[in-house]
């Protein structure tokens, strides 16, 4: 058993020296699930901020990419079991490191306590949630702090239909990253930002056995996220100016070349 | 006197002497940090690594250490600089935590060192704020753990009460670990009322196990995020008389006669032996061709089984 053992990990080796010779001009799939206003549908691909900065990103570093509108769950399926394949706007989740690669950070994210307008409860840290009933998204590094910290809350099962939870009285505090979603959603009751719960990235992640040339590459165009200063005339087409010059001046991942 | 022919063996002979000690120093050194060599998990890992230097006589000089407890941090930063000053040519490494010992690393990095990961994976979003590549040569701890939790299902039922005693939690494998042991009770149903860091030592695990029994008696089952602490958990199952099943991960020498006996009910083996040795190779290739750091590997994954009774 342990020849076999030790043959596999030598398989392994010599499977990385052949990769290393081969060319980096073989697209790289990459799957993004609709995120508005970032991701949108246009058609059966994918549209939006972040899909054309990020295809311009890689294309600067003569890496072309395959861009596919594929559903989260299903996307971390095939990005683990498939080489040549990686996910877009991916949530951290340390679990995954061992079988995804997280290379690089492509935008800040935000975890924001919700609340039906006009609701009396009080927040001010996280801590306070345990005073009331929490709906929360799934999402690993959100699942992390409300543990350490002592927080019972119910898991969403689909992200979109938190909103409707909350109005419907399902629990009193929504913690969700969907702002834009949310707020333009006229369907369920007014709602209220109490508290930034959370501050995250979205990462770009890929199949383990990428190319380490590719990996590099990607690596490089991705080191000030989606928020390079070559990809300013992208976020104003979008009408996120605003948005973008924010990006720009607060988050880490953008400030640091 | 010496005769003519002997006068003619003499310089040649000096000569493959010199070219011998010239090569010695030449081999590249490696060195392997490992974490608490207390742990028989990481006494396995280096004799491995010591079979392996051996079986590689005159290819590498092979340079050991470790630190003496798994929450040591600031001891095992210390040897890493230490085989900086002592200028290795490369670090294998399995950190004792995953973001803490980046900054260090970094700096191996910069002094020219290669440097592997193993057994603990460094963390991504750390390695990617630092913008350094450092391959992880591991196998994936949540299909290990999902595994044994797998065989631990097949004996309980929806809605029974279990709890997790996790390693050091801020460390990649505590988390993957956990997140296997949890997928496996979900997919039967069972309730996981507790998941708490038992540090991976056994005298924190066996009070904190000592702990969920009390405060849970109708507990089914503790998931142990090593044998260490598992060992614990057996220690506080056998002292409280109840019927709780104990697995664990890493399959150390000391679960064998639990396994036998039944007290512990399944645990993992990543190869803790081969393991260093599967980091080395991964170095030693990238010395002979050269290759620099940014364009390893980022990750070889190698192999882990359920281990049952």
């Amino acid at each position: 058993m342990r020849a076999a053992t030790y043959l596999q990990a030598l398989l392994a080796l010599t499977c990385w020296g052949l990769l290393q010779a081969a060319p980096a001009g073989e697209p790289v799939n990459v799957m993004v699930e609709p995120y508005p206003p970032f991701v949108i549908e246009g058609g059966a691909v994918p549209a939006g901020p972040y899909v054309q900065a990020f295809r311009q990103l890689a294309a600067a570093q003569g890496v072309a990419v395959n861009m596919q509108l594929v559903p989260i769950r299903r996307a971390l399926l095939t990005a683990e079991k498939t080489p040549g394949h990686c996910v877009l706007a991916l949530n951290y989740a340390a679990e995954t490191t061992e079988v995804l690669l997280y290379l690089g950070r492509v935008a800040p994210m935000y975890v924001w306590a919700y609340a039906k307008q006009g609701w009396s409860g009080s927040l001010t840290r996280v801590g306070d949630l345990k005073r009331y009933r929490v709906g929360a998204i799934d999402m690993a590094e959100l699942r992390l702090l409300l543990e350490q910290q002592g927080v019972v809350y119910e898991p969403l099962q689909i992200s979109g239909k938190g909103a409707q939870m909350l109005a419907a009285g399902r629990f009193d505090v929504l913690l969700s990253d969907i702002g834009p979603a949310l707020e333009t959603a006229n369907s369920v009751a007014p709602l209220e930002r109490r508290l930034v719960v959370l501050r995250a990235e979205r990462w770009l992640a890929c199949h383990p056995k990428t190319s380490p040339v590719v990996v590099a590459k990607l690596r490089l165009a991705l080191r000030e996220g989606l928020f390079a200063q070559s990809t300013e005339a992208i976020w104003a087409r979008h009408g996120l100016s605003d948005y973008y010059q924010q990006v720009r001046r607060e988050w880490p991942g953008a400030i640091k070349p | 006197m010496m005769s003519p022919r002997r006068w003619l063996w003499a310089p040649m002979l000096c000569l493959a002497l010199s070219m011998l000690c010239a090569q010695a120093a030449d081999l590249p050194r490696v060195g392997l940090v490992m974490k608490s060599l207390a742990n028989p998990f990481f006494v396995a890992m280096a004799e491995g690594a010591k079979a392996h230097a051996q079986s590689h006589a005159g290819k590498y000089t092979l340079v050991l250490t470790g630190i003496e407890n798994e929450t040591d941090k600031a001891g095992q930063i210390r040897l890493v600089e230490k085989m900086i000053s002592d200028k290795v040519s490369a670090i294998v490494i399995a950190p004792a935590d995953s973001r803490d010992l980046v900054p260090v690393v970094r700096k191996a990095l910069a002094a020219g060192i290669l440097v592997v990961n193993i057994d603990n994976k460094f963390d991504d979003r750390v390695l990617a704020e630092q913008g350094i590549n450092i391959p992880f040569v591991g196998p994936s701890n949540r299909q290990g753990a999902r595994e044994v939790g797998a065989y631990l299902a097949r004996q309980l039922k929806p809605g029974d009460k279990v709890a997790i005693i996790e390693g050091i939690s801020s460390t990649t494998n505590a988390q993957a670990r956990t997140a296997g042991f949890r997928e496996a009770m979900a997919s039967v149903g069972a309730d996981v009322v507790a998941v708490r860091s038992g540090l991976w030592e056994t005298a924190p695990a066996q009070k904190l196990a000592a702990d969920l029994l009390k405060a849970h008696p109708d507990l089914k089952a503790l998931l142990c995020g090593n044998d260490s602490m598992a060992l614990g958990a057996v220690a506080a199952v056998r002292a409280s008389q109840r019927p709780v099943a104990v697995v664990g991960y890493d399959n150390i020498p000391a679960a064998a006669p639990l396994l036998a006996s039944g007290q512990l009910l399944a645990t993992a083996d990543q190869y803790a032996a081969q393991q260093a040795a599967f980091g080395i190779d991964l170095v030693l290739k990238a010395i002979q061709e050269k290759t620099e750091q940014a364009l390893l590997p980022a990750m070889v994954q190698t192999p882990v089984k359920l281990v049952v009774k």
